[in-house]
């Protein structure tokens, strides 16, 4: 995606809970530096241009769309991306709870989903089921019909309860 | 699907942005929220050569309530102005409108300048400020002033702002004793730019409506007798008006679907501006205390 003498600008970010530091063109959006610079792949690019929600991620904890804003404005910001959650051995609750309820088909919505789940639940432990659907509606899935998505989020706010 | 390549700035005074863009002239932009101005420059419909991002900017954010008026800083996001607590108890149709607008992860970005400058014919904002008599406080090179929204929205998408122009707040006078306004919008998905929108103003028997979402720009009606009309000829009336209006059609609606159904939201916002919550319950909200 590098253009030949493009002015690049170093920034340094929090990414996972890591500090790193990368040069980047302006024009690059935050979902694909996270991909190809980070390699964090599970920042999945749907629509780019903020109608799907699929590339979801935590900026200083809100769900925002990384395709919709440029690298160079996450200067100092603290990013937190599906691979920041849990291991397959170890998986957080809401992953847990995706896994338990068949929150999932392709799974290409899922980390957006996971992530607002997360940020929604950080804030509203017990959230209803009108809650879950307003803050999830950003968020497409063309597989599930959401039903099972709802009903997992209802699990994940059981399953932190439980601790 | 990637925007071409442009210079970035980020000023951290609202000088400093009016100097950088009196600089780039026709080739700059100011970048605030971004979350219309990246999705046109990802399509490339948008091709800024010098991209000027306010976000740092001091100054430019939150509500002040000055003596009759309640300024809303340009850099306000919509979710800001829809948690703000005294904001939605002077004036609920700012939290019924921002609940309105976009989904969580647009709402935590998007400002009220940014949409006010964008002037979608769908969006909330531009007809809201309307509605309200609002105006926006704008700086350039000659130093600030102030432009009624009737004089800075000049058609879809297009607005009077000069290259270098920034606005830097939205300036609305405070509602007189008995004034109430309330909003209601038709849209797809609650989040969805709306199909067609209203807001109602109501003053003991006078009425104003702006509607949004059918033609090139928000557009009003008023009456000042409406109060004093029966409830049929009211409904003759909001139908007379809905038939009136300048309306498009698209892949979602017809211009003549438009019409009729202008009538039907400028009832139900009436009624929003008669409710205490300025129709924040009724509407189809994406919305939420979070």
């Amino acid at each position: 995606m590098s253009e030949p003498n493009a002015e690049k600008i170093q920034i340094t970010l929090n990414v996972n809970g890591a500090e790193r530091s990368v040069a980047v063109e302006p024009r690059w959006l935050l979902s694909d530096v996270l991909r190809q610079e980070f390699g964090l792949t599970g920042v999945h690019i749907g629509c780019e241009h903020g109608v799907c929600g699929a590339c979801t991620i935590l900026v200083d904890g809100v769900p925002v769309r990384s395709c919709l804003q440029f690298a160079v404005q996450a200067e100092g910001a603290r990013i937190e991306t599906v691979e920041a959650l849990g291991t397959p051995e170890a998986m957080d609750p809401v992953q847990t709870a995706f896994w338990e309820k068949h929150g999932l088909q392709c799974g290409y919505c899922t980390p957006g989903m996971v992530l607002t789940a997360k940020a929604l639940l950080d804030r509203v432990p017990n959230p209803t089921e009108a809650e879950i659907r307003h803050a999830l509606s950003g968020n497409l899935c063309r597989c599930t019909g959401y039903q099972f998505i709802v009903e997992a989020v209802e699990r994940a706010a059981e399953l932190r309860a439980e601790g | 699907m990637k925007p071409v390549a442009f210079r970035y700035h980020a000023p951290d005074t609202v000088q400093a942005a009016v100097g950088l863009l009196e600089e780039a002239g026709f080739e700059g932009k100011v970048l605030a929220g971004g979350q219309s101005l990246v999705p046109m420059m990802n399509f490339r419909l948008a091709r800024p050569g010098i991209l000027v991002d306010i976000r740092k900017v001091r100054g430019l954010s939150g509500v002040r309530f000055e003596s009759g008026y309640i300024v809303v800083g340009a850099l306000t996001t919509h979710e800001d102005i829809f948690l703000h607590e005294e904001l939605a108890h002077r004036l609920p149709v700012m939290r019924a409108a921002a609940a309105l607008i976009g989904h969580w992860g647009i709402r935590v970005r998007g400002t009220i300048g940014g949409s006010v400058a964008h002037a979608d014919p769908a969006a909330e904002w531009p007809a809201v400020m309307m509605a309200l008599s609002a105006s926006a406080l704008v700086s350039g090179p000659a130093g600030e002033r102030e432009v009624s929204m009737e004089e800075l929205v000049a058609g879809p998408l297009t607005t009077t702002l000069e290259p270098a122009d920034v606005v830097t707040a939205l300036k609305i006078p405070a509602p007189t004793a008995g004034e109430r306004t309330g909003i209601y919008e038709v849209a797809r998905r609650p989040g969805d730019f709306a199909l067609v929108g209203a807001v109602a103003k109501t003053k003991g028997d006078s009425v104003r409506l702006t509607w949004f979402g059918l033609g090139t720009v928000p557009q009003a009606r008023e009456s000042d007798s409406f109060g004093s009309l029966s409830e049929k000829a009211q409904a003759e009336q909001l139908s007379r008006w809905g038939e009136e209006l300048e309306a498009e059609s698209d892949l979602h609606a017809s211009a003549t679907w438009r019409k009729r159904v202008a009538a039907v939201v400028a009832r139900r916002a009436l009624s929003a501006a008669a409710s205490d919550d300025a129709g924040l319950e009724a509407g189809e909200r994406s919305g939420l205390h979070v």
